[in-house]
């Protein structure tokens, strides 16, 4: 048994050896070219200016796999949430002074006030003013209780 | 890139040179791919890193392009940086842990039993292999220009930047030292006149 394979014996022969050879390694159909994905991205200019040309309707032109605007829609959408959480906490966890404000005022408005004779008493504003008594208020001792 | 003769493209500039670049660049990988191709596989005698390295090198022409560097010479820019990623991959870590040879490998591959002259033309092909790699790089390069993307002497004188004569030279005798080496291999006669059939 023949140990190698049938050789070439002519030169015609090793030419075509070679030239199998080589063309087995080469791929059949060839691949088409690599283009990176930065340039199978839609051509948006083309686009717009062809729209033009043909005088079509302005519809704008977005592209379907434009995620720029998508992601500048998500992140206007986050903020907008995010300000309207914050504004809904802060408002909610601080009591609102006016509903817990009684409708009638009571003592300790007049001692926040700075007087305790109550002089400042609606009722006491009703009363006639009797000038003696405006003009020398009464002295009260101790004495007399 | 050269726009007609050597006005540059540039497809990141957003000027709608992106279809014009892509076409620009789509004849260049037309013109050139093989070549690209011819030069690594010469190199690595392997069709698949070859091919690997021919895609590598245009889509970085591209990647130049984007980054909008001029090139006046685009053939010249892409074989010498395929030249370079074929010297690179000598350093890699892949070429160093490496795979199985591609003789086991296309053993693995063969589930089902080959017809017997398919069977030979393997053999003979790997044969055929085996003494490629001995010759010198610059032999295969000349014989795959010759034999695989059959360019005749005047293309290859071109494409090489030599004389013809050289060119003619140059694979009489790597042709020659192809056929001694299958006949140390094997019967194979050496003593063949590998002059005598010449690229036109």
């Amino acid at each position: 048994m023949n140990a190698f394979p049938p050789q070439p014996e002519t030169p015609d022969e090793l030419d075509r050896l070679l030239s199998d050879f080589f063309k087995a390694q080469l791929k059949q159909p060839w691949p088409k070219a690599p283009l990176p994905p930065t340039a199978l991205a839609p051509i948006i200019p083309s686009e717009l200016v062809s729209v033009r040309a043909n005088g079509a309707d302005h519809r704008p032109l977005r592209s379907p796999t434009d995620t720029t605007a998508r992601a500048r829609f998500t992140l206007a959408a986050s903020v907008a949430l995010a300000l309207g959480a914050a504004w809904l906490f802060t408002s909610s966890s601080e009591p609102s002074r006016m509903a817990i404000a009684p409708e009638k005022p009571v003592i300790s408005d007049y001692l926040q006030r700075g007087s305790a004779s109550g002089e400042n008493h609606p009722l006491l504003k009703e009363l006639p003013k009797n000038p003696k008594v405006e003009a020398a208020p009464p002295k009260i001792m101790i004495d007399d209780l | 890139m050269p726009k007609g003769a050597d006005q540059p493209l540039n497809p990141g500039d957003g000027s709608g040179c992106r279809a014009e670049c892509r076409a620009e660049f789509e004849t260049l990988y037309e013109q050139h791919s093989r070549e690209v191709w011819a030069l690594a596989y010469a190199r690595w005698m392997d069709a698949d890193l070859a091919m690997d390295i021919m895609q590598e090198t245009f889509l970085r022409l591209w990647k130049q392009w984007e980054a909008g560097e001029e090139i006046q010479n685009p053939r010249a820019w892409l074989l010498r940086v395929a030249r370079n990623l074929a010297e690179d991959y000598a350093k890699s870590a892949f070429r160093r842990n490496g795979t199985q040879p591609p003789e086991i490998l296309s053993s693995v591959r063969a589930s089902q039993p080959l017809p017997v002259e398919e069977l030979e033309r393997q053999e003979q092909f790997a044969q055929l292999r085996a003494v490629l790699e001995e010759l010198a790089p610059a032999d295969r390069e000349i014989l795959t220009l010759r034999y695989g993307l059959d360019y005749d002497a005047n293309t290859i004188a071109e494409r090489l930047g030599v004389a013809v004569t050289a060119v003619h030279m140059r694979l009489s005798r790597a042709r020659q030292r192809l056929a001694e080496r299958l006949s140390y291999h094997t019967d194979f006669p050496a003593g063949q006149p590998a002059s005598e059939t010449q690229p036109t």
